[in-house]
């Protein structure tokens, strides 16, 4: 076989291979995760997945491993090669993804950022919780337990990004409009377990009269319930509000530690999102800022929560 | 072409060649210059850091610590720059002075000290990334003043991306450094027999020194490209960069045992890897499944040396 021979016989192999492609005219979604792992994204990109399958849509499901950015840029590059019809990502990082995804809307493919916001290009849809509203839910909550002028301690995530901003704002401005002489320690973290713990641990021991903790993320519960227990605190003689409806903020209200918890719709979020990219690339008009909404847990519908939000499977306390 | 088959690198040339026709029947999306020129774009600061990791292996030693100094002379750099305010020019020499400095640090220990460079280098894996971290206070920079978004996403006569042109202008002075200098020619000899290399006069030691400097500066240039790619810095750039480093290296035809190897073939390797990425990208294989392939891609390259090393001693 002489070089000419297999020459032709590739470009014939690659124009029956595109042509194949051409044929199969269905669409294409592309959802990039952020390489994360952890139960809270394994419910998000479930969800992703399985919305993708219900529509009949091709779904790629590709993460930048690591949660490297680099390598997430090279993804959507690639997915620009690939000519998908829509993009649904979880960027690694907001604003370092941003100039791969102004690529690929100059390239005419609607981009959907799921859970987390790209800043610096004008994406087709933001879908993820409401931080405000959900930590609204959370501080009315709150109120409801207290007299006004009692202490409560407020945990807070990283106040240098907008989750964290977001969630405190949300839960003092609620709790402040029922009480608005609540008195709020704040212990500032950014989203460590050990710092809400070493913090939740002198607050306690400079205020030994506060009467509800409340947390931006579950994590933070976990640090909290550790201090209360270094300091022979019983479940439920502090009030605990937690924040995400981890399987691990759900194993500690089943314990008894926490009271409410101001859940996240995980899956729902995941769905959503690859939902309105297959939308966007139908040409459909989609909202700008879709909010998945929040669910405040209690003790008393927790078990139903954790069954239908799918966080059940990771839960220790069955 | 008996020349062309004697060369190290020839192995990765094939390689190279036989996954693209593989690539492009797999995928109809493989062959188009867009995607070739997004491959060696992507390929760009794996490339350099392959560069700088050429004259560690030859010389017998290894450096883990790249992807963590790319992190810290990115994110000083990038701090410098947005949080402070200072002089992009300025920070391009500042992110090189701590290429070089790191570099020497590196050196000494392995050269002067006799500490093993696979220890030296892997306490700097997280000796530099916990600086990067410390020293930026954890935040990420985004917006880079110009020239950065030029180098990152600006292109050559509007033809050429940035990156490949700064990959080949580096890839040209690197050959000529390995092939036409002092120190490449003392690499060699340091790598293939160091006792003899110091009994005919060579100062083994600085020679040494160098070539964790030249990792080092390579370090520096790619945090510079990487940082005008992703418009941004932070600590967490660059995890586990070195292993595609080293790889690219292994992949490259240059033997881990020194001594044996060419420059070239460190290019050609990491277009290799990048490839091999960019088809499991285009070809939809999951997260797990790249990692476990690069993997054994390392450990079958590896093999590879090992074997024609017992061969070549066996001649």
């Amino acid at each position: 076989m002489n070089i000419k021979q297999v020459v032709s016989r590739l470009a014939v192999a690659l124009i029956s291979v595109s042509l194949m492609s051409v044929a199969h005219a269905e669409l294409t979604i592309a959802y990039i995760t952020n390489g994360n792992t952890n139960e809270g994204w394994t419910l998000i990109n479930g969800g992703a997945k399985a919305a993708g399958k219900k529509a009949g849509v091709k779904f790629i499901e590709l993460a930048a491993e690591k949660g490297e950015l680099s390598k997430q840029l090279a993804i959507v590059e690639d997915m620009i090669t690939r000519k998908v019809d829509a993009i649904a990502i979880a960027p690694v990082d907001s604003a370092g993804i941003s100039p791969a995804v102004n690529r690929a809307l100059a390239a005419g493919i609607p981009v959907v950022a799921v859970d987390t916001n790209v800043t610096g290009s004008k994406i087709t849809s933001y879908v993820a919780t409401d931080n405000i509203k959900a930590a609204n839910v959370q501080g009315d909550w709150a109120a409801g337990q207290i007299k006004d002028g009692d202490k409560v301690i407020y945990i807070t995530g990283d106040l240098g990004q907008s989750t964290g901003q977001e969630r405190k704002k949300g839960f003092v401005d609620a709790l402040k409009a029922k009480r608005p002489n609540a008195k709020i320690i704040e212990v500032s973290t950014t989203w460590d377990q050990t710092q809400a713990q070493n913090g939740v641990e002198s607050a306690l021991r400079a205020n030994s009269d506060v009467k509800l903790i409340a947390c931006a993320w579950d994590g933070g519960a976990l640090g909290a319930v550790a201090a209360m227990k270094g300091a022979g605190i019983k479940q439920g003689e502090i009030k605990l509000a937690g924040f995400d409806g981890s399987p691990g903020g759900l194993d500690m209200m089943k314990q008894g530690w926490q009271q409410a918890n101001a859940a996240q719709m995980l899956a729902k979020i995941g769905a959503v999102g690859v939902e309105t990219a297959i939308a966007a690339a139908k040409k459909q008009k989609v909202e700008a800022r879709i909010d998945t909404g929040a669910f405040l847990v209690l003790p008393s519908n927790v078990d139903k929560f954790a069954k239908d939000s799918g966080v059940a499977q990771f839960m220790k306390v069955k | 072409m008996k020349y062309l088959t004697r060369q190290e690198w020839y192995g990765a040339l094939v390689a190279v060649l036989v996954l693209g026709v593989l690539l492009s029947i797999a995928s109809p999306y493989f062959l188009n210059s867009r995607n070739l020129s997004n491959i060696l774009v992507q390929a760009s600061v794996i490339a350099l850091l392959a560069g700088g990791q050429t004259f560690v292996i030859l010389t017998g030693g290894v450096d883990l610590a790249v992807g963590a100094l790319t992190a810290l002379a990115g994110a000083m750099a990038g701090y410098m720059m947005v949080k402070l305010g200072i002089d992009p020019y300025l920070a391009i020499l500042t992110a090189f002075a701590i290429g070089a400095g790191v570099g020497l640090f590196n050196g000494y220990l392995v050269a002067f000290v006799g500490i093993p460079s696979f220890i030296v280098t892997l306490g700097g894996l997280t000796l530099w990334r916990g600086l990067a971290f410390d020293a930026t206070g954890g935040f990420d920079m985004s917006g880079m003043p110009e020239p950065f978004p030029f180098i990152g996403y600006g292109e050559l006569f509007g033809l050429i991306p940035m990156p490949i042109v700064v990959m080949v202008l580096f890839y040209v002075s690197m050959s000529f450094v390995l092939s036409s200098t002092k120190l490449g020619r003392y690499v060699y000899a340091i790598g293939s027999n160091e006792m003899g290399a110091r009994q005919v006069g060579i100062n083994i030691r600085w020679y040494k020194l160098g070539v964790y400097v030249v990792s080092g500066l390579c370090c520096a240039l790619a945090a510079l490209v990487l940082i005008g790619r992703m418009d941004s810095s932070s600590g967490k750039m660059a995890q586990m960069f070195e292993l595609d480093a080293i790889a690219a290296v292994i992949l490259g035809g240059t033997s881990l045992f020194g001594g044996r190897g060419s420059i070239i073939g460190s290019l050609l390797g990491a277009i290799l890897i990048t490839m091999i990425r960019n088809g499991m990208n285009l070809l939809e294989i999951s997260q797990f499944k790249q990692m476990m392939a690069i993997g054994a891609v390392v450990i079958i390259a590896v093999w590879i040396d090992v074997i024609r090393r017992k061969r070549l001693l066996r001649k």
